[in-house]
């Protein structure tokens, strides 16, 4: 028989020296594990997480900034092109364009059986329908014509009360614009 | 001493060569360390694994002035205990149930000499938190109250622990070599 001590000495000293042999396995497994962890560390020297990050995150923010600058352009040109139709009161630039619709038809017979009908094209911004982006865009008169129908005395269309035509009130944001649309508004010159 | 200061040296530059010959010189040992602690052999390789990429990664916190042995076994204990704290939830419910209380007469120990694979099996069959304790104390060398503070526990619950573990181990060793000399 040994004492408690010397039993407890002989443990230690062969558990000291255990050494079993390790499976192949872990060596793999230990690798991954480093190179991971390499991975995710911060380091600048490597290519790691941190590059993988910054190189998604900004080719994202330049992707996508792209894309906004081409919505801008987009946007803007359209806006050129609103500009150029409806901010100007020339009714000759856009005249041309726009067929006026007949707005009133009249028909006024006379007590000898003739009749005279008047298409009367005297369309005011209260007749015309407004498309939506002429909104806030004060329309002109576009013309004023009355078509004989019949050729027996044609009456002269009396002419309608042109609507005073008030001057736009231009809000901060269309003054911005129209500062932005600065392009569209040579091109409309030169056409004119 | 060169080799295994030039291995260090390696391993500080990130060398991979010196990385694995430092593996392939050490992994054995602290594979027993691990061993010990562990409950099986599958969860002393996943920290035996958690060991190396500790070591390559701290080795420049190494300064040369102790045993280089040493200082990879204390990793591989730092390892084995945080992972038994993170299994801390786990490691007492079998005890109580498990355990046979059989006070043995100290002087009574056997002078039957055992294999190294016999006493690791008798540790391996240790309740985890008496196993842990036992290792601290009988194999390490640590105290009650280093044992107590390391495992979050009251340095009487580390005595008691550890004189449980030593009955059950000095149960088990009893039984191994009836068998041996019975056969």
């Amino acid at each position: 028989m040994m004492s408690e001590e010397k039993f407890y000495q002989n443990i230690r000293e062969q558990m000291f020296s255990y050494a079993p042999e390790v499976p192949e396995r872990v060596y793999t497994g230990m690798r991954r594990k480093y190179a991971v962890g390499k991975f995710f560390q911060w380091n600048l020297s490597t290519f790691n997480a941190w590059y993988l990050s910054a190189l998604v995150l900004i080719s994202g923010a330049t992707v996508f900034g792209w894309g906004a600058q081409e919505v801008t352009a987009d946007r803007g040109l359209n806006n050129g092109f609103e500009l150029m139709e409806f901010s100007t009161s020339t009714a000759s630039v856009y005249a041309p364009a726009l067929q006026a619709p007949a707005c009133k038809e009249q028909k006024v017979c006379s007590n000898e059986g003739t009749c005279t009908t008047n298409i009367k094209k005297t369309c005011t911004a209260k007749d015309t329908p407004t498309p939506a982006i002429m909104e806030n865009v004060i329309t002109t008169p576009l013309s004023e014509e009355s078509i004989q129908v019949t050729n027996v005395e044609a009456e002269e269309a009396v002419p309608q009360p042109i609507e005073e035509v008030q001057a736009p009130i231009e809000t901060p944001i269309q003054k911005k614009k129209a500062k932005d649309r600065k392009l569209a508004v040579p091109v409309l010159k030169d056409n004119k | 001493m060169e080799e295994v200061k030039s291995l260090i040296d390696g391993c500080m530059k990130g060398e991979r060569r010196s990385q694995d010959l430092l593996y392939r010189k050490y992994a054995s040992l602290l594979f027993g360390v691990c061993l010990r602690y562990a409950k099986n052999k599958m969860e002393a390789e996943d920290v035996l694994q958690e060991v190396f990429v500790k070591i390559y990664n701290n080795i420049s916190s190494y300064h040369h002035d102790g045993s280089f042995e040493g200082w990879l076994r204390r990793i591989a204990v730092n390892t084995s205990i945080t992972h038994y704290r993170k299994n801390l939830k786990h490691a007492f419910q079998e005890d109580i149930d498990n355990v046979v209380f059989q006070q043995n007469d100290p002087a009574q120990f056997n002078e039957l000499e055992y294999t190294q694979e016999e006493m690791m099996s008798c540790i391996a069959k240790l309740p985890t938190g008496y196993r842990t304790v036992f290792n601290l104390y009988v194999v390490e060398g640590f105290m009650h109250k280093e044992i107590a503070d390391m495992l979050n526990i009251d340095v009487n619950t580390s005595k008691s622990q550890l004189s449980r573990a030593k009955a059950y181990l000095q149960k088990e060793l009893e039984d191994i070599s009836k068998i041996k000399t019975t056969a």
